[in-house]
């Protein structure tokens, strides 16, 4: 059998729990468009006790554990999962904040461009989004900046650090979106759904809703 | 002249019930109660085939579709017409009156004008049909499917859209030219009417539908991009509500337990580290290892590796120490000074008087002697300064008078005795 470097690069990505895409690795990622080729991957890796799976935008590849009833991979799981959704809170603040500074109005989303220098001005230009970015910096634990510029400048190490931005060209104040916002997004309508919490908000709001007309029609209860 | 009579019957009754027949066609889908029309409106109606009955338990009189089409045709609001059905109608139409033409031009008959007339009748109405139906499509495209506010019925509409255009297309592919020309036979009229006018119309507006085509799925991928984003946004939305509604709000890890099936996104492999080092302390490793060395020095050009060996050489480390403290040493006859100085009270306790130039010899002092003196009375003059009275010595010259030079001494020595005698 006749050594394929492509094929290893990818199997060794997959194993150290990295998502492919077309952002971080092209190559691998139009590897793995190939049905030989993902064959080939998926076989080697249920060797070893695990699969293959993709966002459902089609975006990223990620391996993921196949033996679900070992009470280690089970706690890990749980324990992955706690570590995980316990960073969301700044994670969803940022997608947020990103609706209302990208010139399209658009939360980031994969392949999206991302320049630090247009962020920065247009945060400078708001004092409720530079609050809005001194949040965030404190529930992502980021406590040595001083200003805007540092805080955001931080943010964007930070993100790349955990592999949501890949930085583009050689300024380095320009980055491109990872399918690692894809797999977030797939994570997030699980947990919406399993704690129903779009019909929470719905309930909640209809009730303000009531008190508010009450208050309007001088009512009480 | 009956034709003629009924037609302008009709016109009339048509302006007469316009107000009727435009509410029923462009908000009630053509229908009209019975109820709410007169009993000699009705009969108006029913008289000139403008209206007609569905069934008679239905309650609705509808409106004839030719009525509800000029509507549209007026109004551009166009409902979804039956397209494939009503350009197959035409075209059958056609076929018949093409072959009424074919047989009339070979019997020479007194219909040959009229079958003429129906034929150019026949595709001047298909030429319009399809171009109102691709006009349509246009239409549509400009308004982005505005006549729906919802996103998704927009998206439904386009989708509706891009079929009636692939049906639509495969009507274009049954007017081949070679359909045509089997229609147009050997008359040269026909030739001309279905091989020339009809033709060039048809690869025009087939041009036209191949970009309103385009156009429809370049419109719905914009659409679901957006029904996508706005999903997306509304799910960071309620996570965001959420939040700010239970502060310190965590996502229950029990809900893993409660899902009969673990969604793959949150059953990651774990992540495996790959590293590799070589046994360095095994003995029979140490060949193999140099070899390796090797390997990897000389994949280094020997131009690369010199101007490496010369960039090595010239480095220089800067090492700032702009704040550093530095230690310097101390002159050596000061330290001679400073030892004299600090001996004198232990010496003249031992000796009546303690010599400076002693001193100068005992402390190997490199100065001259004079230099030495001068710097031991100065001293001694500070020190007196210093401390006013309180000092335990007192220093005197030992002065020689010089013989050449009247009146003038010279200091040889300098005396320290205890202040105390």
């Amino acid at each position: 059998m006749s050594f394929d470097p492509l094929f290893r690069g990818t199997v060794e990505q997959l194993i150290t729990g990295a998502i492919i895409c077309p952002v971080t690795e092209p190559e691998k990622f139009d590897y793995l468009a190939d049905s030989v080729s993902i064959d080939k991957v998926q076989h080697y890796l249920a060797q070893i006790g695990r699969g293959l799976s993709c966002t459902r935008d089609g975006n990223g590849y990620y391996a993921v554990a196949l033996d679900l009833d070992d009470k280690g991979t089970r706690a890990r799981i749980r324990n992955e999962f706690e570590r995980i959704t316990g960073q969301w809170e700044p994670l969803i603040r940022w997608l947020r904040m990103s609706q209302q500074v990208a010139a399209d109005k658009h939360p980031i989303a994969f392949n999206d461009t991302v320049s630090e220098g247009d962020w920065l001005k247009t945060i400078e230009a708001s004092s409720a989004l530079q609050e809005e970015l001194e949040i965030i910096c404190l529930k992502m634990q980021i406590k040595k900046a001083q200003d805007a510029r540092q805080r955001l400048r931080a943010l964007f190490e930070k993100l790349q650090k955990d592999g949501f931005l890949k930085s583009k060209g050689p300024s380095g104040a320009l980055f491109q979106a990872t399918a690692r916002w894809s797999l977030l997004k797939d994570q997030m309508e699980f947990v919406t759904q399993q704690e129903g919490i779009i019909a929470a908000n719905n309930a909640r709001a209809a009730e303000d809703h009531q008190e508010q007309e009450a208050l309007f029609h001088g009512r009480s209860e | 002249m009956a034709g003629l009579n009924d037609a302008t019957a009709g016109l009339q009754a048509v302006h007469q019930n316009a107000a009727i027949l435009i509410d029923a066609c462009l908000t009630h889908g053509g229908r009209i109660s019975e109820e709410e029309l007169e009993p000699n409106t009705l009969a108006t109606l029913r008289r000139h085939r403008l209206v007609f009955d569905v069934d008679e338990d239905y309650g609705y009189v509808q409106v004839s579709r030719v009525v509800a089409d000029l509507l549209h045709h007026l109004t551009q609001s166009y409902k979804r017409q039956l397209l494939a059905g009503a350009g197959h109608d035409i075209v059958n139409d056609l076929e018949h009156i093409t072959e009424s033409y074919r047989m009339a031009e070979q019997t020479g008959s007194a219909d040959l004008l009229l079958r003429e007339t129906e034929a150019r009748e026949a595709v001047a109405s298909l030429i319009d049909m399809l171009r109102q139906t691709i006009l349509r499509f246009t239409t549509y495209i400009h308004s982005d499917f505005s006549m729906v506010s919802d996103l998704d019925q927009r998206i439904h509409e386009n989708k509706r859209a891009i079929e009636d255009a692939k049906a639509l297309n495969q009507f274009f592919d049954s007017l081949m030219p070679s359909y045509l020309k089997k229609l147009a036979g050997r008359s040269p009229t026909l030739q001309t009417l279905l091989m020339k006018l009809l033709r060039r119309n048809l690869d025009r507006l087939r041009a036209d539908l191949l970009d309103a085509t385009h156009s429809l799925r370049e419109n719905l991928a914009r659409l679901e991009r957006d029904r996508t984003v706005q999903h997306y946004s509304h799910l960071i939305d309620d996570f965001y509500k959420h939040y700010l509604r239970n502060p310190g709000y965590q996502p229950d890890p029990s809900m893993l337990d409660r899902v009969q099936t673990l969604p793959q996104c949150f059953i990651p492999g774990e992540g495996m580290k790959l590293q590799a080092s070589s046994d360095i302390e095994n003995p029979a490793q140490h060949e193999e290892l140099r070899g390796l060395l090797a390997q990897a020095l000389e994949r280094l050009a020997p131009d690369e590796r010199v101007a490496q060996e010369d960039a090595n050489e010239t480095i220089v480390t800067v090492v700032e120490q702009r704040n550093a403290v530095m230690q310097e040493e101390e002159d050596p006859f000061a330290t001679a000074i400073n030892q004299f100085f600090e001996a004198i009270p232990a010496l003249i306790l031992q000796a009546s008087a303690v010599s400076a130039m002693d001193a100068h010899q005992t402390l190997s002092v490199e100065e001259p002697g004079d230099v030495w003196l001068l710097a031991v009375w100065t001293r001694y003059l500070t020190l007196l300064a210093d401390r006013q009275s309180d000092c335990d010595y007192i220093a005197q010259h030992v002065e020689q008078v010089l013989e050449t030079f009247s009146g003038n001494r010279e200091v040889r020595d300098i005396h320290f005795r205890s202040a105390v005698q």
